[in-house]
């Protein structure tokens, strides 16, 4: 029996199951099903989150991707010296 | 049905060549002919879409016009909330979302004109990619019954493509938009986190769900981008960065952009023919003046599980009510993916979510300093067969969950903007999709080049079903 299909079955008995108890955090990518995903992933997040700057707040996602993103380009100048177009 | 399209029944209507009750009544018509066996709404308001539509022809005949989508008969996935409809959001609760306010996007795209022609089916709660529906009917793929429509957004692909609706709004938290209109051979767009009011509407992930179109033509999807795009105070997340002017920018013309085709990740373990259609693509693209570009991309997989991990733990807070008190309603698989989210500890949680905008900021760096857009396939084999993907075990249907839309999950948690346009047919004539992905807030890029597409192969096709 697989790890995950250990979850799985326990999900189906409704017994509770705690955080991560029922898989040993392994460096190798396993068996891709999202359950063991997940528990592959606490260890794997430990390591990409090591060295985040204290300044990554979640709720600033928005503004990160409009800092990235290209500069609007400006609407047409008008030349000072011409008219406006009659509307 | 090549004129079944928003912008050239718009152009019949403002000179009076069809009426809004005429382009009702047709879809009306198509929807009894067609979707009992397709499946593809929950929900059709027949009688409100007759009034609404008789509403626009009058208001025309006085001389107003509400906007471009004036007397165009639209349809929206089943989680949006819209007063006087239920919305079940594929549920086997008929009013499971009911929301203080209607959606945004509906309430823009209904002042801009639009009449609703009713609810579209969707995946239960919006988890899952195949458009399988345990309690509403399994969508059918319009080119070939027995097949994947793609989901989340299953009603909302078989619907455009079948003519049922002239266009659809569908959100996307993992590919949801951009998996049936690939399977479904319509264009759908994925817009930039935070470009499209989520307001309104059933969230399955907060940090993840994108709002977006589902139409005919690149140039429709522009139409209503342009429409249901913008700030609104009512979701936090989206951004005041100003709405171009899309439709403008889609005939630009792709003359020196460069056009990046990645050497790892998104074309492995890819159906040969799709892989070749889609390097066919890039070359038919480049040969219109762009450039063709080889690139390696920052590895997909840890935004990919960084996004898989926020993905479960919210939708479990989000839906823990039916999880905890009807779990039994739920499909075994939808069950499962569900309750995965219990496992999650707030510290990972937060992690990921702090881990995004580095992630993000990395694969910007790193590719948009080389190209312009990325081409890729948006699925990785044709809509497989309803059969296939439903009578497994609950780990083997969520195992090929993943690697279904394993080509579109990275650019949810990127918050980048991805447009899935056809691109060409199987050898079992099942639609095949090209995937299109930009800088943020670039969407007027990613529709030029589709639309570059679109012209180069003479428009999309439609399935053959009168």
């Amino acid at each position: 029996m697989t790890a995950c299909h250990a979850l799985l079955s326990l999900f189906e008995s409704g017994t509770p199951c705690q955080p991560y108890a029922c898989f040993a955090v392994d460096a190798r990518r396993p068996d891709p099903t999202l359950a063991v995903d997940l528990a592959y992933l606490g260890g794997a997040i430990e390591r990409w989150a090591g060295d985040l700057a204290m300044t990554e707040e979640p709720a600033r996602f928005v503004v990160a991707l409009e800092s990235m993103a290209p500069t609007l380009e400006p609407p047409p100048a008008t030349d000072p010296g011409e008219p406006e177009p009659s509307r | 049905m090549r004129d079944w399209t928003l912008e050239a029944q718009s152009a019949a209507l403002q000179t009076r060549r069809v009426s809004s009750l005429e382009l009702v009544e047709a879809c009306l018509a198509r929807i009894a002919r067609l979707d009992p066996g397709l499946r593809a709404f929950i929900t059709v308001d027949a009688e409100g879409a007759r009034a609404t539509a008789k509403e626009r022809d009058a208001e025309l005949a006085a001389g107003r016009r509400r906007g471009p989508f004036h007397g165009l008969p639209l349809a929206y996935k089943d989680l949006c909330a819209i007063a006087g409809l239920p919305t079940s959001c594929g549920t086997r609760t008929p009013e499971y979302f009911i929301a203080e306010r209607e959606c945004t996007a509906v309430v823009r795209l209904r002042a801009a004109g639009a009449v609703t022609l009713g609810k579209l089916s969707m995946s239960e709660l919006a988890l899952g990619p195949f458009g399988d529906n345990a309690h509403h009917g399994n969508v059918q793929n319009p080119w070939r019954s027995g097949h994947c429509s793609g989901g989340s957004s299953s009603g909302s692909g078989a619907a455009v493509a079948a003519g049922l609706a002239l266009a659809a709004l569908g959100t996307d938290t993992g590919g949801s938009i951009r998996l049936p209109a690939a399977a479904c051979g319509i264009v759908g767009l994925k817009p930039t986190y935070g470009r499209v009011s989520r307001a309104g509407a059933m969230a399955l992930s907060w940090s993840n769900d994108h709002f977006g179109p589902m139409t005919g033509t690149v140039r429709d999807t522009a139409l209503v981008l342009g429409v249901i795009a913008g700030h609104d105070p009512e979701d936090s997340t989206s951004s005041r960065r100003p709405v171009p002017d899309y439709l403008a920018a889609v005939d630009g013309g792709i003359a020196g952009l460069r056009l990046g085709m990645p050497e790892n990740y998104f074309f492995e373990d890819v159906a040969d023919g799709i892989a070749a259609a889609v390097e066919d693509a890039g070359r038919r693209l480049a040969a219109g003046g762009a450039h063709l570009v080889r690139l390696r991309v920052p590895d997909p997989g840890p935004i990919t599980d960084v996004t898989g991990l926020v993905s479960r733990a919210e939708s479990a807070a989000i839906h823990a009510r039916i999880l905890k008190e009807r779990p039994h309603e739920l499909q075994p698989a939808v069950r499962a993916r569900l309750e995965v989210g219990l496992q999650i500890s707030a510290y990972d949680y937060l992690q990921a979510l702090r881990l995004r905008a580095r992630m993000a900021r990395h694969f910007v760096r790193e590719v948009f300093s080389e190209v312009d857009v990325l081409l890729m396939p948006t699925i990785p084999e044709p809509a497989p067969r309803l059969a296939d993907v439903t009578s497994a075990p609950v780990g083997a249907v969520i195992a090929s969950m993943a690697r279904f839309s394993r080509l579109t999950r990275p650019f949810n948690g990127l918050g980048l903007p991805a447009l899935s346009v056809p691109c060409g047919l199987s050898p079992e004539r099942l639609p095949l999709g090209l995937q299109i992905v930009g800088r943020p807030f670039d969407e007027a890029t990613v529709l030029r080049v589709g639309c570059a597409w679109e012209q180069a192969v003479g428009g999309f096709p439609r399935p053959a079903l009168g």
